[in-house]
C-alpha cells in the first residue's frame, strides 16, 4: 500500500490543540476499549440503562445480537486510538456508536450525568476527527468529479 | 510521539475511564447498583411486580421490606379496615402472625391487564383456619403498586354447594 496519507509527512507539531486532541484520543480510546471489552469479559455488570426506555433499548440490542457488533466496534476503535494507528478511520467508525450513545443518553435518560456523557462522547469524537480534518477534506469536495480507478491504483501501490 | 510518552498515554487513557467508572458505579455514585435496581423495577410489568411482591412478602415472610420496595409512597388502599396509606398497611401487616407459619396465600388465579393485576387467592391467616377466599386488585405504575382494592369471603364450615370454593 502506498496511499497519499502515508506519503504525506507526519505532523510533529505539539501545539495546544495537538495536546488536547491526543488527551481526548487516549481517554476516548480507553473508555471505548474498557466498556467494549466489558461486554465480552464482564469486568462489572453490564449497565442495563438509566431509564426504562434505555433498559428496553439495550435489552433489544442484546437480544437481537447487534450489541455484540457495537461492542466489537468499540473494542476495535478503542485499540486504534490507544495504538495511535488508523485514528482518522477509527474516528469515523466510532461516530455512529458515539451518536447512538449521545442520543439515547440525552433523549431517553435526560439526567445530569447522562446529558454530560452525551456531550462528552460527541465532543470527544468530534475533537479527534477535527485533529485529522486534513484527512477528511477531500470528502468535502462540492464537485467531486467523475468516479475512476485512481483510488484503487493508489491503494494497491500504483501512481 | 516518543514510545515512553505513548506508553504513558495508553496507561492514562485506560486508567482514567476505569477510575471514573468505579467512581460512578460505587454505592454513592450516580450509577450505583441501587440506581440500576430501581430502573430494573420500573421496567417490570405489572404482573412481574405483583409476583415479586408476593414472593418477598408471603413466600419469604418479609412483608415490611416488600411493601417498602414495591408500594409507592403515595399508595392508596381502599380497604375500610386500614387508614389507607402505606404506613397503615405496614402497621396492619405487622399485626399478623408471621413467625408461626402464617399468613399463607395460595394464588388460584392471577390476571394482569395493562396496569391492573387481579389476584384470586386462598388466604389463611393462622395455621388450622379454613381461611378466606379473597380477590385483591392492584394498580401498578412504573414498577410500584399505587392502589389496592379487595373483596374477602370467609370459607364457610359447611356449604350447600358440592363444588369447592377453590
Amino acid at each position: 500500500m502506498n496511499t497519499q496519507a502515508q506519503a504525506a509527512a507526519p505532523v510533529r507539531a505539539t501545539d495546544g490543540f495537538t495536546i488536547l486532541a491526543y488527551a481526548v484520543q487516549f481517554f476516548f480510546g480507553g473508555w471505548f476499549l474498557f466498556h467494549g471489552l466489558n461486554y465480552f469479559l464482564a469486568f462489572f455488570p453490564q449497565p442495563p440503562g438509566s431509564s426504562v426506555l434505555t433498559h428496553e433499548f439495550i435489552g433489544a440490542l442484546i437480544d437481537s445480537g447487534i450489541f455484540g457488533v457495537v461492542k466489537g466496534i468499540e473494542v476495535a476503535t478503542g485499540v486504534a486510538f490507544l495504538a495511535n494507528r488508523f485514528v482518522p478511520l477509527a474516528a469515523v467508525a466510532a461516530f455512529p456508536v458515539s451518536f447512538s450513545i449521545a442520543y439515547i443518553n440525552f433523549v431517553a435518560n435526560g439526567d445530569a450525568l447522562s446529558v454530560l456523557v452525551s456531550i462528552l462522547v460527541i465532543g470527544f469524537n468530534g475533537i479527534i476527527a477535527l485533529g485529522h480534518l486534513d484527512r477528511f477534506l477531500p470528502m468535502l469536495a462540492f464537485d467531486q468529479g467523475d468516479p475512476g480507478a485512481r483510488g484503487l491504483k493508489q491503494f494497491f501501490g500504483g501512481r | 510521539m516518543r514510545p515512553w510518552v505513548h506508553l504513558l498515554c495508553i496507561v492514562g487513557g485506560i486508567t482514567a475511564p476505569i477510575g471514573l467508572t468505579l467512581l460512578t458505579t460505587s454505592s454513592g455514585g450516580a450509577r450505583s447498583a441501587a440506581h440500576y435496581a430501581a430502573i430494573d423495577q420500573q421496567a417490570m410489568s405489572a404482573r412481574e411486580v405483583m409476583q415479586a411482591f408476593e414472593k418477598l412478602a408471603f413466600d419469604e415472610h418479609k412483608p415490611v421490606e416488600a411493601i417498602e420496595r414495591y408500594f409507592s409512597p403515595d399508595f392508596v388502599d381502599h380497604d375500610p379496615d386500614v387508614k389507607g396509606d402505606r404506613a397503615s398497611v405496614i402497621a396492619r401487616m405487622k399485626t399478623l402472625n408471621w413467625d408461626h407459619g402464617g399468613p399463607r396465600r395460595t394464588i388460584r388465579h392471577l390476571i394482569a391487564e395493562g396496569d391492573i393485576v387481579v389476584i384470586h387467592h386462598h388466604l389463611v391467616r393462622n395455621p388450622g383456619e379454613r381461611g378466606i377466599a379473597a380477590v385483591d386488585i392492584f394498580r401498578v405504575e412504573r414498577g410500584k403498586i399505587v392502589e389496592h382494592w379487595d373483596v374477602l369471603q370467609p370459607v364457610p364450615e359447611r356449604s350447600i354447594n358440592p363444588a369447592p370454593m377453590f
